[in-house]
């Protein structure tokens, strides 16, 4: 009696099936790694968004309330390189204007510029870390504030009058600098730093 | 310097200010595009989600932190029902559940020709030189731009100036932008109502182009006079101030809005009435 061959684990290994087209989509680990920051620096600026809509803009200091997604938007942009901030805040400016919430177009280009402007001044003279990025933010959102209360104010949809409470809304906005910025530097290590100084 | 200003960087700056542009445009032409009503349309449910959670945080936060005083509170409203005899307390009751219900059904019993859709405010807008809202009802609930949005009372809220299928934007009369033909109910002179942002009255309405022979008084009502978009004497504030304006020729009033803009939670929504 022939005695049955014991079958090897090695000997046949049946092919395997279709692979999907998510496993045909080939991305390498770093683009993998890119687009995971990219996705959660873009929930941080809609959870801002969700938060000064539903919650801030009912909380009012002297008929001033802050301005949580401008804020957001400039902090994560100049954390970035200045190529990868200026593409993030074009792209997080838009979304901005289509859910309502931005003042107008005209912010889509406050923010790219003063972003930029603002990533410029930190990364040639001054040392990457918090204060420099907070001072930086600071000075580009106070920039953004005058400049909505111009165009504002140029339109006839306000007047320089109201100069007060958008420098409250400034002040108010910037405490949240201190919150956003240990989350936007958790982001920014998925895949090594991404300083460029 | 030269490092940080790339190609793809000013690629990125010239778009920035094309799309800007491009937008401010179209926002000017075509008020609200598909994009807007898409991304708006998205956010409406978290919208939703966001401020559900906020209220009920807020609610447990009174009940944790605010604990003690709402015992302290109650305690000391305990003390003084005693004092009052249960008569005059069911008396009391049953005059407040009147008045309650009766706000309520007003409307419908004096307007038939209403048809109301009621809502519920989502989320409010943050802008300093604005006044709107959204509501968490649109297109799918009948709602159509240029539709008038009361209180339960009969108060003018605002309009309808851009609706989702699933959200509407409330321009309210305190908004600058809105201009409602109003009728002082007292003496019957006739003017035009908006918000008094612009003038310096931030949270107050202006009525303006009213006679220089008008005799105004200090608490008179003023209520729509009636358009295609605002129904008759639907009540807008009372006067509190008044005076002549820069030209001389024409006399303005100030109005204390009937409705407390910040803290309404429910409208009415008119979508359909008979043109008197």
């Amino acid at each position: 009696m022939a005695k049955k061959r014991k079958k090897k684990q090695w000997e046949f290994r049946p092919d395997r099936p279709r692979s999907s087209w998510m496993e045909k989509l080939y991305i390498t680990k770093r683009q993998r790694q890119v687009l995971l920051r990219w996705g959660l620096q873009g929930l941080v600026v809609l959870l801002c968004l969700l938060v000064q809509d539903t919650i801030m803009s009912k909380v009012s200091i002297f008929g001033a309330t802050t301005d949580l997604t401008a804020c957001a938007i400039l902090l994560i942009a100049i954390t970035q390189s200045t190529e990868n901030g200026c593409v993030f805040a074009l792209t997080a400016s838009t979304l901005f204007f289509w859910s309502g919430s931005a003042p107008g177009a005209y912010a889509i280009i406050l923010l790219t510029f003063l972003e930029l402007g603002a990533s410029v001044l930190r990364q040639s003279y001054l040392r990457r870390g918090f204060l420099s990025t907070a001072v930086c933010t600071a000075v580009a959102l106070l920039v953004y504030e005058l400049g909505v209360l111009a165009v504002c104010a140029l339109t006839g949809v306000s007047y320089f009058g109201r100069l007060p409470v958008f420098l409250i809304s400034w002040l108010l906005s910037l405490t949240a600098i201190p919150a956003l910025y240990p989350v936007c530097r958790a982001i920014d290590k998925i895949g090594g730093e991404a300083w460029n100084d | 310097m030269k490092r940080f200003f790339s190609s793809k960087v000013r690629t990125v700056l010239v778009i920035a200010v094309l799309l800007g542009a491009a937008l401010t445009v179209i926002a000017n032409l075509m008020g609200s595009t598909f994009l807007d009503k898409a991304v708006k349309g998205i956010l409406t449910p978290l919208r939703g989600a966001v401020s559900g959670l906020s209220d009920q945080a807020e609610q447990a936060y009174s009940y944790l932190f605010r604990y003690e005083a709402l015992a302290a509170e109650n305690a000391e409203l305990k003390e003084q029902l005693a004092q009052i005899s249960n008569d005059a307390l069911e008396m009391d009751q049953l005059r407040r559940e009147n008045e309650r219900l009766r706000a309520l059904n007003d409307l419908r019993e004096k307007h038939e020709d209403y048809k109301l859709v009621d809502a519920y405010v989502i989320d409010r807008d943050s802008q300093d030189w604005t006044s709107t809202f959204l509501i968490n009802r649109g297109t799918n609930a009948g709602l159509a731009e240029g539709m008038c949005a009361i209180t339960a009372n009969g108060e003018v809220v605002g309009l309808v100036t851009e609706v989702g299928s699933n959200y509407a934007q409330i321009t309210t009369v305190l908004d600058s932008s809105l201009e409602i033909s109003a009728t002082i109910s007292a003496s019957a002179y006739n003017g035009m109502v908006r918000g008094g942002y612009t003038s310096g009255l931030d949270g107050y309405l202006r009525m303006n182009y009213l006679p220089t022979e008008a005799v105004i008084r200090n608490q008179d009502q003023v209520v729509t006079t009636g358009s295609t978009v605002y129904p008759r004497n639907l009540i807008l504030g009372r006067i509190i101030d008044a005076g002549y304006d820069d030209t001389g020729v024409a006399k303005y009033a100030v109005l204390e809005p009937a409705v407390d803009i910040s803290t309404i939670e429910q409208v009415f929504i008119i979508t359909e009435y008979t043109v008197e």
